[in-house]
């Protein structure tokens, strides 16, 4: 590992670079109506949110186990400020929405990007303090940890209600937001798992602190949040399907009558609930490293999947400029996690 | 022939635990008599885990099978059209397969439970020696 290479300098070069391409390759090769970048952002702010909120939870408990781990899941912090500097991206593709030609008051251009804007900064600026003060251990580590929690429940409902909900307008469900953060959190617990797997690999050899309690208790908690999600998706589900009401039901409807939207709406369910829960019901597995790893996968498919399920009803997806966005965004965050890992050693 | 030690404090009794198991004694002769739970015991003792959890599984499957198979046998022996819905509503059964599962995995445990530690014969389980509030590590000589 380089130092000269991944200075922080280099980064934000890098960075500025990824994101002058994506600029360009978005205003060119667009077409009205696309929103993959919609599709890259969901993603992407699920888990980077995620991975921070699950430290704070972890911190706030005072739960010990994770702090092997906890280092590198805070790593990613400046892609909150990343994100939000992609959200701007978006912010010339609101033709996606329903209420592009003729918005209100809540639903017009320059107030859903202002608010959104608004608190995905400050979202990025709690979780700065945030890490900061918990990677020195500083004794106001609880307090930033509450105040990044709450403008995380607050940034992924806005997420939910705001770039999701629209898509399917007049169809409206309160318990969106809910359901958004919850998953947000299940993909942070998954990265961190697959974080333990990487480290438990470099550490084999070398003196460094084991990981492996703490990849028994990230599988454990894998294993309650998959329950928790499977609850929180019956309960949304069971409501709609049972009331059978046409102003709720369309959006179930136009997600399991054609036969491949069926396939990969059955498909969420087994990779967030049904996989993970058989795998990780045995004790050996949860201390077994490439089995964990292994579900945290599925489950990060599933997180997309379902992202994908969510719009390719609405929208039209390219998979070229997906593929871009995503290895844009990828190595942008792969940059930050190294630079801050080796600033934090050094 | 077995010997028993007697203990008045918690951390004398641990380290003479430890010192028998050092000095070579097979962990099957130890049997301990403590008047609380010592965790430590747990961790000095270890033991295969408990064979309870082949009860719970066994009782949770049954009952996830238990109520998803009832509902469908009784609702496709009386056709009724509740509202729209189909006669074999999986979504709804689920509810009932979820609290069934939980329900006959609760009773299976117990069960097993009340099975492992033979009760209500209570004669197998105390001891005549009353040793009040001390420490009691028992280890018989298994050598014939």
């Amino acid at each position: 590992m380089d130092q000269g290479r991944v200075n922080t300098r280099n980064v934000i070069r890098i960075s500025a670079i990824i994101a002058g391409i994506l600029f360009i390759t978005e205003s060119l090769f667009r077409q009205r109506g696309d929103g993959s970048l919609l599709l890259t952002l969901l993603f992407w702010k699920s888990l980077v949110d995620g991975c921070i909120a699950f430290v704070a939870a972890a911190e706030l408990s005072k739960g010990k186990w994770i702090l092997p781990v906890k280092n590198a899941l805070l790593s990613f912090y400046p892609m909150l400020f990343v994100l939000s500097v992609f959200f701007i991206f978006l912010l010339f593709q609101v033709d996606i929405y329903p209420w592009y030609s003729d918005g209100g008051v809540w639903f017009n251009k320059n107030f859903f990007g202002a608010r959104n804007f608004i608190i995905l900064l400050i979202l990025y600026v709690a979780g700065r303090k945030f890490a900061i003060e918990s990677r020195r251990e500083g004794n106001r580590k609880n307090f930033y940890a509450v105040i990044f929690l709450f403008f995380f429940v607050v940034s992924q409902s806005m997420v939910a209600f705001d770039w999701v909900m629209p898509l399917e307008y007049p169809w409206y469900s309160t318990l969106f937001g809910g359901y958004h953060f919850v998953e947000s959190l299940y993909s942070g617990i998954a990265v961190a798992a697959i974080l333990c797997f990487i480290i438990s690999r470099k550490a084999a050899g070398k003196n460094i602190q084991p990981v492996g309690r703490t990849l028994f208790d990230t599988a454990t908690m894998l294993f309650g949040f998959s329950l928790l999600w499977a609850g929180l998706f019956y309960s949304q589900y069971l409501v709609i399907w049972y009331g059978n009401l046409p102003e709720e039901i369309s959006f179930l409807v136009k997600r399991i009558s054609l036969p491949y939207m069926r396939t990969l709406s059955y498909s969420i369910l087994i990779e967030l609930f049904a996989v993970p829960f058989l795998i990780l019901l045995s004790r050996r597995v949860k201390s077994n490293p490439p089995l964990v790893f292994i579900t945290a996968l599925v489950v990060l498919t599933g997180i997309f999947t379902e992202r994908l399920v969510y719009l390719l009803p609405a929208v039209s997806l390219d998979p070229l400029r997906l593929l871009i966005q995503f290895a844009g965004i990828g190595t942008i965050s792969i940059l930050i996690h190294k630079n801050k890992i080796i600033n934090s050693s050094s | 022939m077995s010997q028993h030690f007697v203990f008045d404090e918690k951390n004398v009794f641990l380290n003479k635990l430890r010192e028998l198991l050092k000095s070579g004694v097979p962990q099957k002769n130890i049997s301990v008599i403590t008047p609380y739970h010592v965790h430590e015991v747990d961790e000095i003792l270890v033991s295969a885990p408990s064979k309870l959890r082949i009860f719970t599984f066994a009782g949770a499957l049954l009952g996830g099978i238990a109520g998803f198979a009832f509902p469908i046998y009784t609702t496709l022996s009386w056709k009724i059209n509740v509202g729209g819905k189909p006669v074999v509503s999986i979504p709804a059964f689920v509810i009932i397969a979820f609290e069934l599962t939980i329900l006959f995995g609760a009773l299976a445990t117990f069960f097993g439970f009340l099975l492992f530690s033979k009760l209500p014969v209570l004669k197998q389980i105390i001891d005549p020696v009353d040793y009040d509030k001390q420490f009691v590590i028992l280890v018989k000589n298994g050598e014939k």
